[in-house]
């Protein structure tokens, strides 16, 4: 059997697939000719090929005709929404872009986002503790976000409009490419690895993982040549750490809400995006992928804004500033050993009126940055503290559990360290508390030097 | 427990445990002193040792592999080794396919480290058919690198491989060691990131290549086709190695799977003991249904008499079923000579990763001293040398069996191979004729890397990873073809043609789906299901779709470790089987009912062989249906049929290529007997063609599915009765895989050898009427196995015979 019958049989082309519509047809390839018997042509024969090519002609002609009127049809209707932007050519080939400057006072939401060219390089170091970053350039940054034809990654994932932004002094230019076929990409990479050479850092969100890997892809694919970048900060894995706590999810729409104060109308559903772009490249007009293009540069001025309010978190205490995010920050700088700042924004996460939970982790952190202080009396208070705002058992239990430490080895109040360790089971188990418990009794039978007031549990180890 | 040595105290017993005979010569005279079992053996040859050829280190291998040779004291090769390594070195793809244990892998692994040696940033890429094995030599090279001086490492690249060893793998490891699913869907679609590996990618190699047949085979070719086009990309055009057991055409299969020329080093200058060659056929229980004593019962008693003399033995069942139970009677038969049940272990396909491992070094370092396997041990594991092999029933092929046999037998001294042949047909034609097991070609490996179906998903890959241009061919895919087959992906709107600079049309991926995740290179498909133990918890073994319906329906007993588990609950949807574990007296065994539908016929001819009539032959597209309907219940050790129970499962559907013999209504209304005893008759010849077709086309059996259908009915097979007016009984052999990789096609081209053949099988075997080395018992319309069989009031066999006749095929005498 042929391939060609063999795939007439196949039902569907698989997982990806969708049925085959009968508007677009493959290739044009003729049928088969049939064997055709060496036989004289008789009378009947050639009259029949005679009304074979007469029908033949008239079908033509009906094809012709209503090819036509459909032409004529289509002048009639309003001409096609182009593809915002403008062609340009390059000296590898066409390439579609849209371009456009943000005026120095633009804000997104409630920030300004000409902020971003005045950010300290080493706090920014200490947000996205990379070291690398505390060189850069705030007057370069580089801000990418790519719409992709799917996020299953591998070299047949396009990313067909690579969204770029950059400031021109306190103007962010935008500038957009635009992949209008599948095979044109050549010019698109070319002018990203200018601006990428050109800048200090790439500035993204999830690009480290998922949109710089894929380009990189496209570069050895079609075999362009690019310098990866001089630094990356992702400022998806910074959102997390500051803000995880109070938003739970951290997508740029959801810091757009809860961190920036804006709400996106009509914005297009991720989900829809690679489909529109293969119905554009197959002859759809240029307004389906006009919300993509928009989404993507909204992402963009995003990036810039949420870049200026993390900056803005981290080097100042404001009213307003949520106490889970002054939490996350204290645990970032903790991280990135500015202790002194941890330590400040663990106590104005504590003393915010926040959730009981969250006063009692910032009571806590604070307390172990005492503990590193080597400052037991300031560590105790603190903890004190958090045992009164804890309200959940084992949050409590471990309180307890610090302060019977404390108690026991540092101040030697026994009788105090008694009280805690009887506590601490939730934490640490009811065995390793009933041993604590009873040590501590003999450490305060031996002081007292007389017997134990209580005895200890039954079962507990003798001796350990 | 207790008991043995209360009954040793009676004398039943001859020698106590400690005062039995000990090694394999005292086992051969034990048996050659009791007539029950010699009178058994249908064949004992001895195989004489032979001695080693060999040559000297050649002289260009780089210095530092040199040293590392003579430091482990190798100065000189085996002769076909010397050879690989300057063939392989002037670039020549090469496949050599020597016996087990003949030093195959210095044969690819000299050229690589060699290569290595010369030129630091050189890639090689070794492929092994299970994880295991890739594991195994990642072991072995690493240490002879070391030894050589080498700074490149071996990295195992596979779905265990941790993220951080992952990136390390990529971009330092000189040879990288994987599987065919791991390059088709981990490597192969993110090439961009492995540039480095593909752009000194210098040489490919592929062991156990016997393996890639029927399906995976075709994948295989497939695969390669897109690495090849991938490396071309990349700028390089390795040199392929491939090393494997002995088959009938290894260089035509190899050329197959890669699509280039492949030359052959066939001829091994490793030195072998000597080596006894047993078969034992069980004695005839039942002379007039030909029914015999049970193997697997005596493979059992044989392999206990070699485990009690402590001599280290390997037992291959045919099934996972079988080893299980093989355990289990091996076990309990030693427990009464206070042998450790320990010692005894089994090793499937389906255990988990760690278990494996566990017996493998158990082998080696002599805590375990009896495997009883499937054929998952086949492939080159090491274990250590095993003196004695007992494969319990034929695996289907020469080959097969010899790769089993290889598995025992050492350089020096004697070894024992001992077959116990079954009941089954194929078997019974081995007995009889013991003499083909030796010097006779062995089976020729065949795959149709250009069946649609798996062609289409590869290019579905190919195109992800990288566009096609117009003009290009894929492999040895013509252009044009590859073209038809992007226009219809074009037209499922899965590709995307764009016109490029130059004006030619290119095809790009286009949809969001990542293709390789949904094509599985092992089966058409499917996904495997597991098996979670209810009382634990936990997943204890997985199993593949099609041996799900069989195996795993719902109250089957399902067999693992010595262990019976009943199957309480099938989650068809989520791939989930719970069970849990039972003490049956029984086991089950799946009843299955099969239809043909003919979809198209590509070719047909009408037969005729000397006589007045003649029939119709033909081969063409067909649909199969199978359905589990059944099962029936198996009790341990009497194996008497102790009940049936019902099995509801979807039907599992397939498309492939048939071969079918149409007999005529006129034909069967002839006859003097009545339509069903025909129908019957025409069961009995299909049995013995499928057998000769297996034999003739030199295929495992399981390859080939038979059944008997009518030609036009759309229904089902004919019923009891013999199908109403109209019903032209057809004989069906098909391909048991989607598409067909072109068994059927074969037969086809050799039908009249194939009748002919069939004619002569059931002439000359001595059986009274029917046996299963010929038309089988007389057996009704649904029993697989061996379901009591009633009397035929008829001569089947002559009618058989007198069928044929009609038909025109002549007496061959």
């Amino acid at each position: 059997m042929s391939l060609k019958r063999k795939l007439a049989r196949l039902s569907s082309a698989g997982p990806g697939s969708r049925p085959a519509r009968p508007a677009h047809p493959p290739p044009a390839s003729p049928p088969p000719a049939r064997p055709t018997p060496d036989a004289p042509e008789t009378e009947a024969g050639r009259e029949r090929r005679a009304r074979v090519a007469k029908l033949r002609g008239m079908l033509g002609q009906m094809i012709a005709d209503e090819r036509r009127r459909l032409k004529e049809r289509v002048r009639e209707t309003p001409a096609p929404i182009e593809l915002p932007g403008e062609l340009v050519t390059t000296p590898h080939g066409p390439m579609h872009r849209v371009a456009q400057y943000l005026e120095p006072s633009h804000r997104h939401g409630r920030v300004p986002i000409a902020g971003a060219v005045r950010v300290c390089a080493r706090t920014v170091a200490k947000l996205a503790l990379d070291a690398e970053l505390a060189r850069i350039d705030p007057r370069r940054l580089l801000f990418l976000d790519t719409e992709t034809t799917g996020l299953a990654g591998g070299t047949g994932t396009i990313p067909f409009l690579i969204g770029l932004a950059w400031f021109e002094d306190e103007s962010l230019r935008i500038e957009q490419l635009v992949l209008r076929a599948p095979g044109e990409e050549a010019p698109l990479l070319r002018r990203l690895a200018e601006r990428v050479e050109a800048a200090s850092a790439v500035v993204s969100y999830n690009g480290k993982s998922y949109d710089w890997p894929l380009l990189r892809n496209r570069f050895v694919l079609n075999r362009v040549p690019v310098t990866p970048p001089a630094a990356h900060l992702d400022l998806l894995h910074c959102a997390r750490r500051v803000f995880k706590r109070r938003l739970g999810r951290v997508r740029l729409v959801h810091l757009e809400e809860h961190v920036l104060g804006m709400r996106r109308e009509h914005d297009i559903d991720g989900a829809e995006i690679p489909q529109r772009f293969w119905d554009f490249v197959r002859g759809a007009d240029g307004s389906l992928l006009a919300p993509v293009i928009e989404h993507n540069a909204h992402d963009l001025v995003a990036l810039a804004a949420i870049l200026v309010s993390l900056v803005e978190r981290y080097e100042e205490v404001l009213p307003e500033h949520e106490p889970a995010d002054r939490l996350g920050v204290a645990r970032v700088a903790l991280r990135a050993e500015d202790h002194e700042r941890a330590a400040r924004y663990a106590q104005a996460a504590a003393d915010a009126g926040g959730p009981g939970d969250v006063t009692a982790d910032a009571l806590w952190l604070a307390s172990e940055i005492a503990r590193r202080r080597d400052d037991p009396r300031a560590r105790c208070a603190l903890l004190h503290r958090g045992l009164e705002v804890a309200a959940d058992a084992l949050r409590a239990s471990r309180f307890h559990l610090a302060l019977a430490k404390l108690y026991e080895h540092d101040f030697r109040e026994y009788e105090r360290a008694l009280v805690h360790a009887r506590a601490c089971d939730v934490a640490e188990g009811a065995a390793a508390r009933d041993h604590r418990v009873a040590r501590v009794l003999r450490k305060l039978e031996r002081r007292r030097g007389q017997p134990a007031l209580a005895h200890p549990p039954a079962g507990s180890p003798a001796e350990g | 427990m207790g008991e043995p040595v209360s009954r040793s105290a009676f004398g039943e017993r001859p020698a106590a445990p400690w005062a039995a005979p000990r090694g394999l010569g005292a086992v051969m005279e034990a048996w050659r002193g009791d007539p029950s079992v010699s009178r058994c053996v249908a064949l004992e040859q001895v195989l004489p040792a032979r001695q080693g050829r060999y040559a000297p280190l050649p002289g260009e291998l780089a210095d530092p592999v040199a040293a590392a040779l003579e430091n482990r004291g190798i100065e000189r090769l085996y002769d076909h080794q010397a050879e690989s390594f300057t063939r392989a070195r002037d670039g020549e793809h090469l496949v050599v396919a020597t016996p087990t244990a003949s030093g195959k892998s210095l044969c690819y692994n000299l050229p690589v480290l060699d290569r290595l040696a010369r030129e630091p940033a050189a890639r090689a890429l070794y492929l092994f058919p299970t994880k295991a094995l890739a594991r195994d030599q990642e072991q072995a090279l690493r240490a002879l690198m070391k030894e050589a001086r080498l700074e490149h490492g071996a990295v195992t690249y596979d779905g265990d491989t941790p993220g951080d060893a992952r990136r390390a793998a990529r971009e330092r490891s000189g040879v990288l060691l994987s599987n065919p699913d791991m390059l088709h869907a981990g490597i192969l679609p993110h090439h961009a990131a492995w540039a480095r590996f593909f752009a000194n990618l210098r040489f490919v190699v592929l062991d156990e290549l016997h393996t890639y047949r029927g399906v995976f085979g075709s994948h295989l070719a497939n695969v390669l086709r897109r690495l090849t086009r991938i490396a071309r990309f990349h700028g390089s055009e390795p040199t392929f190695l491939f090393a494997s057991a002995t088959i009938g055409n290894p260089d035509e299969h190899a050329s197959r799977i890669l699509g280039q020329p492949v030359s052959l080093i066939g001829e091994s200058g490793a030195p072998v003991g000597q080596r006894r060659v047993m078969v034992y056929n069980p004695p005839v229980v039942n002379p007039e249904l030909g029914i015999r004593a049970s193997y697997v019962k005596t493979a059992v008693r044989l392999a206990a008499d070699l485990v009690r003399a402590e001599v280290p033995t390997l037992v291959f069942g045919q099934s996972r079923n079988s080893v299980e139970t093989m355990l289990k009677y091996l076990r309990d038969r030693l427990a009464a000579d206070k042998v450790d049940p320990e010692l005894i272990q089994a090793y499937r396909g389906g255990y988990l990763a760690d278990t494996r491992r566990r017996i493998e070094s158990g082998l080696r370092n002599g805590s375990v001293r009896c495997v009883v396997a499937t054929n998952a041990l086949e492939l080159g594991i090491d274990i250590g040398s095993l003196e004695a092999v007992v494969c319990a029933g034929y695996p289907g092929n020469v080959a097969g069996l010899w790769q089993r046999f290889g598995r025992g037998g050492r350089r020096q001294g004697d070894a024992l191979s001992l077959l116990v042949t079954s009941s089954h047909p194929l078997d019974q034609y081995v007995a009889n004729d013991p003499r083909f097991l030796i010097g006779a070609p062995v089976e020729s490996a065949r795959i149709d890397p250009d069946n649609v179906e798996i062609l289409i998903q590869h290019l579905k890959c190919a195109a992800f990873e990288l566009p096609f241009e117009e003009g290009e061919a894929f492999g040895d895919v013509p252009e044009d073809a590859v073209a038809d087959a992007l226009g219809f992906l074009e037209t499922h709107r899965v590709v995307h043609a764009a016109p490029n600079g130059e004006g030619k049309r290119v095809w790009h991926w286009a949809t969001d789906a990542y293709p390789a995740n949904h094509v599985s290179l092992r089966s058409v498909g499917w996904d495997n299901y597991v098996i979670v133990d209810l009382d634990r918890d936990r997943t204890i073994a997985e199993m593949d779709w099609r041996s799900t319906h069989t195996m795993l329906h719902e109250q089957a007993i399902y067999q693992h470790e010595g262990e019976q588990y009943q199957v309480e609950k099938l989650d068809y949807e989520n791939h989930k089987a719970y069970v849990r574990k039972v003490e049956p007296d029984y086991y089950t065994d799946a009843m299955t009912y099969t239809n043909v539908r003919v979809m198209s016929e590509d070719d047909g001819a009408w037969v005729k062989l000397g006589g007045d009539d003649g029939f119709a032959a033909g081969v063409g597209e067909v649909s199969v249906v199978e359905k589990v309907v059944g099962y029936k219940k198996i009790k341990f050790h009497t194996h008497e049929n102790v009940g049936y129970g019902d099995v509801r499962l979807p039907e599992m559907q397939m498309h492939t290529t048939a071969f079918w013999l149409t007999v005529s209504e006129d034909v069967v209304r002839r006859q003097p007997v009545s339509r069903a005893t025909v129908v019957d008759a025409l069961r009995g010849l299909g049995n013995a063609m499928h057998l000769v077709a297996a034999v003739g086309l030199m295929c495992d059996p399981r390859d080939l599915g038979q059944t008997l259908g009518d030609r036009s009915d759309e229904d089902g097979p004919p019923t009891a009765e013999g199908g109403g007016p109209g019903f032209d009984p057809t004989l069906f052999l098909y391909d048991q895989v989607p598409g067909g990789v072109g068994l059927a096609t074969r037969l086809f081209v050799e039908r009249e050898t194939l009748v002919r053949r069939t004619r002569s099988l059931v002439e000359g075997c001595p059986c009274e009427d029917g046996c299963p080395a010929c038309i089988g018992p007389d057996v009704g319309a649904l029993t697989p196995g061996g379901a009591p069989p009633s009397r035929s009031p008829v001569a089947r066999k002559a009618l058989a015979l007198d069928l044929m006749r009609a038909l025109g095929v002549a007496p061959t005498h």
